[in-house]
């Protein structure tokens, strides 16, 4: 049931799509003009509408297959949606999700910090005093290889955290200093 | 100056001792950098510059040519350990390495791609030497209707990438080829499919995708699997990578499956616009589509890393070859080079080779050299990674997202990117329960820009006129690729129809 | 007589204030240069020297952070990010402005960066493929433009068009002559199918292409410059042939709106000390960046603006303008 729902959102999301978002601003004129120029709205149109056909086609497959059986009904999907809001997968979604938005704002440390001892927690970690000192160590070693040794500029976070990391890259230059 | 004087020179520059103290320095900085998510071989090479400043501009490029081949081939060790590539071009060797590791046979799989990789690498320095100049005469005649006919026949190895679902295979590389539309079109900087979002106006990149669809998706429905992997019984005891080789009947098995990624890794390296990433999926797929067994590809089988590792770092000395022969760089990473040098005076151009062929015979030896040590190396730093597979899941998780954020973020130094990771991770999901096809949908978004561009210069060249886009007089190569795309489009449907006439006879 | 020297003293004195406060600025940590485009493009390779050279003038660590994707975009919007401290600075080209009014950003461009300097102003030229233009039998630019008016939709010209600078300035140049302008995504490949013979033309810097010069594969053709280039003495101008086309690619120096003028300044100075270190003239010379002088600092607000100006216009013309800067 959910492989049918997903075909026929896509359908529709397509299709809506086809005659508003295809192209979102003006062609240049000269392209426009240009008589031999292959607009910019043609390959996406073709591969929409090779899509919606195939995607038709396997709904009709979806259907012809699962017909008569009983877990394929919108009722028994329906009652299936409470586990998965139940479940663990569910959780970490809602961790990774919520450290891609506060990331730029806690910086780098912070969120890896706090990452790393929640999804550890939800993987059934026992011992959380370790888990929590191994988190904060973990995410002050990849900070310092990634950002202050291979100048890969992770975010920082605003205020004293972006201070603290401002400290550490110094700290890592300075060492980086003495050894040549 | 003779060949011999040539390459005697060339191996001088390497093996006088100083140098070859930096060549080693070399290798092992570029295996680290190019096992570490978000540090791509340009970001490698780059990286590698620093070092560069004072030196001579032939031990300059000595260094980082080395630093260039080692780190495609570090790439392979986390794209195999954590299914994150490390740098793009190992996409394809996650889809073979990271079962193989799973089933324990982390060692195998490392070692087969190492050899593999310095398999392509000596055949393209080869190649390079040798060849240089024919190799980029015969590349400069691929015109945009051939190079679309290239990418279209990577496309038409969708329809046996799952022989069991064919049709929804064939949706998701569409819309892998859909996603490449969206921001701003590469022709004419008109924008696509973005729905109004700022965020979506710089395309969607393939790393993100990629790591989403494969790193992190496995980590979200680890977290759900009762049994953790991955932990010390999987035959990576005591956090020693089992180094144990494939024997070498395993090894001649797979040969010509070598011998020909090496050929086209370095043939597709020196088409312009097209590098290592491209020539790896290539290779996959069309190892796959040959192969006798094309349904255990993906169950973790030392073909598929074959293909995907003897191309890629086939590729490396494909883009040097223009570089050399034309001062054309053949990818990013050559172009760092080229800044290099040209920052220290050197007039790159048709004449570099004929006027100072220590160039060549320099990059040459260190090519070789570095293929050779570099599988020593490899498998040395292999080992400290694999040290943390032994840790135990719930640290060695969280571990894995947080290097799939790094390399997502990294690579565009965009947050949003790192949201359309998370996207794509549970994306992926949705993937496996709908029988769509994660490798699929990749192929489509890295091949798509492409594809698109070259149809599209390929339509204008030929006044809008596809007949003559691909006639046998005017573009023979497009010709010829584009038969055989056709056949093997519709061989897999066409086949089973054959069978059922025949049965019913 | 005594005011007169109590004067001077005075003057003296403001003299040694004023240049204490501005010295008074030093930099003390790391400082960012944003690229917003790839590791070993123009631009790149551009910045990469001065920030060595910047370096060791401040003696700080001065760290080229490249942040690629959507045009350029992506980089704005990053240092846009950041707070303006005067640690992090951007390099900008006119590219951005064309970008913003495709209405690409989240912000006024315009109005929340500041030029700072600019580094490098180069000259952007048409090259010609040896094989086609013998094909053509055509030797300087008036026998080429009355061959495209003769064959409208004949003659094909590479250039790259993610960001559009190349189309406004070959726009310039050519007016309505119907060629067939064929983007790609980048230099390389663009000077590959000149090289291949399968473009006729391609607008290009003459850095990338001096080999291919050299070796007689390319001929420059036509220089989009006031005076003709001092390396290619044969080459053509749009000056001397009435050619209202001038524009170039250069790459300058931004920093955020807010940022502490002292550092600005202190900026400014270090890079006009780069400027003249042998390194750098050296680096000028083997791009071929040294046959246009780059606008002074005090030119620079008026120089921007009339960039602005320009590629308004030709956004006008083409249609694509979505967002005014005024």
């Amino acid at each position: 049931m959910f492989e049918l729902i997903i075909n026929i959102l896509l359908v529709v999301f397509l299709g809506v799509s086809y005659f508003t978002n295809v192209l979102e601003a003006p062609v240049p004129a000269k392209v426009a003009k240009n008589p031999y120029a292959f607009q910019p709205d043609v390959w996406p149109k073709v591969i929409i509408i090779l899509l919606e056909i195939c995607l038709i086609i396997n709904i009709i497959q979806i259907i012809k297959k699962n017909k008569g059986k009983e877990s394929f009904t919108l009722k028994a999907f329906v009652a299936t949606i409470p586990d998965f809001f139940k479940s663990k997968m569910f959780l970490g979604i809602v961790i990774l999700t919520a450290a891609s938005f506060v990331l730029e704002t806690l910086g780098f440390i912070v969120t890896a910090i706090l990452v790393l001892f929640f999804y550890g927690w939800l993987l059934g970690a026992k011992n959380l005093p370790t888990l929590a000192i191994a988190s904060v160590l973990i995410a002050l070693v990849l900070y310092i290889i990634f950002s202050g040794m291979l100048s890969v500029n992770l975010p920082r976070g605003v205020g004293f955290l972006r201070d603290f990391a401002l400290l550490l890259e110094s700290g890592v230059a300075a060492v980086k200093g003495i050894f040549g | 100056m003779g060949t011999f004087e040539l390459l005697q020179m060339g191996f001088g520059y390497v093996f006088e001792p100083s140098m070859f103290i930096m060549v080693v320095i070399a290798i092992v900085l570029g295996t680290v950098f190019g096992a570490l998510p978000g540090v791509s071989a340009t970001m490698a090479v780059a990286l590698g510059l620093t070092f560069t400043y004072t030196m001579e501009p032939v031990p300059a490029i000595v260094f980082l040519t080395a630093i260039y081949c080692s780190s495609i081939t570090g790439g392979s060790i986390t794209a195999i350990l954590f299914k994150i590539p490390g740098v793009p071009s190992s996409a394809p060797t996650t889809f073979d390495g990271y079962p193989m590791a799973q089933r324990g046979e982390a060692g195998k799989a490392l070692g087969v791609a190492l050899l593999a990789s310095a398999i392509g690498g000596l055949v393209s320095a080869l190649a390079m030497f040798l060849l240089s100049g024919p190799l980029t005469a015969a590349a400069l005649q691929f015109g945009p209707a051939d190079l679309f006919a290239i990418t279209f026949m990577g496309l038409s190895i969708l329809t046996c990438l799952d022989g069991d679902h064919i049709l929804t295979t064939i949706i998701s590389g569409l819309i892998g080829l859909l996603l490449a539309c969206v921001g701003q079109d590469k022709m004419y900087a008109v924008q696509r499919l973005t729905y109004g979002s700022q965020q979506l106006l710089a395309g969607i990149e393939m790393i993100p995708v990629l790591i989403g669809l494969f790193a992190v998706t496995e980590v979200f429905k680890q977290t759900n699997s009762k049994k953790k992997r991955m932990t010390a019984e999987d035959g990576i005891t005591g956090g020693k990578v089992d180094t144990k080789m494939p024997s070498l009947k395993e090894l001649w098995q797979i040969k010509w499956t070598m011998v020909r990624c090496s050929v086209i890794g370095t043939l597709v390296g020196i088409l312009p616009g097209a590098g290592a990433t491209i020539a790896s999926f290539l290779c996959y797929t069309m190892e796959n589509k040959i192969s006798k067994y094309p349904e255990k590809w993906g169950t973790g089988i030392i073909d598929g890393i074959a293909a995907s590792e003897a191309s890629n770092n086939a590729a490396t000395g494909g883009a040097m070859v223009p570089l050399l022969a034309l001062g054309i760089p053949g990818g990013n990473a050559a172009a760092v080079m080229m800044s290099a040098l040209t920052l220290k005076g050197v007039q790159m151009g048709p004449l570099l080779l004929t006027n100072q062929p220590e160039y060549l015979s320099a990059t040459f030896a260190s090519m070789i050299v570095t293929n050779i040590l570099m599988v020593i190396v490899a498998i040395g730093i292999a080992k400290v990674f694999a040290q943390i597979l032994a840790i135990p899941y719930y640290y060695l998780g969280p571990i894995i997202v947080m290097l799939a954020l790094i390399g997502s973020y990294a690579n565009q130094m965009s947050i949003a990117d790192v949201q359309i990771m998370v996207l794509a991770g549970v994306l992926g999901i949705v993937v496996k329960a709908c029988h769509f096809n994660s490798a699929a949908i990749v192929l489509g978004l890295v091949l798509g820009s492409m594809c698109e561009s070259n149809f599209s210069r390929a339509y204008l060249m030929s006044r809008a006129n596809i007949g003559q886009m691909f006639s046998p007089v005017v573009n023979p190569i497009a010709f010829v690729v584009i038969i055989f795309c056709i056949i093997m489009l519709v061989t897999p449907i066409v086949m089973p129809l054959i069978k059922k006439a025949k049965k019913a006879k | 007589m005594k005011k007169l020297v109590c004067l001077v003293l005075v003057a003296l004195m403001a003299l040694a204030m004023a240049t204490c406060a501005s010295a008074e600025f030093k930099f003390e940590r790391k400082i960012d240069i944003v690229c917003p485009w790839g590791v070993g493009g123009g631009a790149d390779s551009t910045l990469r020297p001065m920030a060595n050279l910047l370096q060791e003038i401040l003696g700080v660590p001065v760290n080229v952070v490249n942040v690629e994707g959507a045009a350029g975009v992506n980089g704005v919007e990053y240092t846009y990010k950041q707070p303006a401290d005067g640690y992090t600075f951007m390099l900008g080209t006119q590219s951005l402005f064309m970008q913003y009014m495709s209405n690409t950003m989240s912000m006024n461009y315009k109005e929340e960066f500041v030029p700072v300097d600019v580094l490098v102003h180069s000259i952007n030229i048409i090259a010609a493929s040896k094989k086609s233009m013998d094909k053509y039998g055509v030797s300087n630019w008036e026998e080429l433009a009355a061959y495209i008016e003769a064959n409208p939709f004949m003659v094909s010209v590479a250039m790259l068009t993610a960001t559009g600078v190349d189309g406004a300035s070959l726009g310039q140049t050519v007016g309505d002559m119907m060629l067939l302008e064929t983007p790609y995504s980048g230099g390389s490949e663009a000077n590959s199918a000149l090289v291949g013979g399968h473009v006729d033309l391609a607008i290009t810097g003459t850095d990338e292409i001096a080999g291919l010069i050299e070796s007689g594969d390319v001929i420059p053709f036509l220089a989009l410059c006031e005076n003709r280039m001092s390396i290619y003495p044969d080459m053509q101008c749009t000056g001397e042939l009435g050619i209202e086309s001038y524009m170039g690619p250069w790459r300058g120096i931004f920093a955020k709106k807010g940022t502490p003028q002292e550092a600005i300044d202190a900026m400014v100075a270090a890079i006009e000390e780069a400027r003249v270190r042998p390194e750098w003239q050296e680096f000028l010379k083997n791009a071929a960046y040294d046959q246009r002088p780059v606008p002074t600092v005090e030119e620079l607000p008026a120089f921007v603006e009339a960039e602005w100006a320009a590629l308004r216009t030709y956004m006008t013309e083409q249609g694509t303008l979505q967002k005014d800067y005024q």
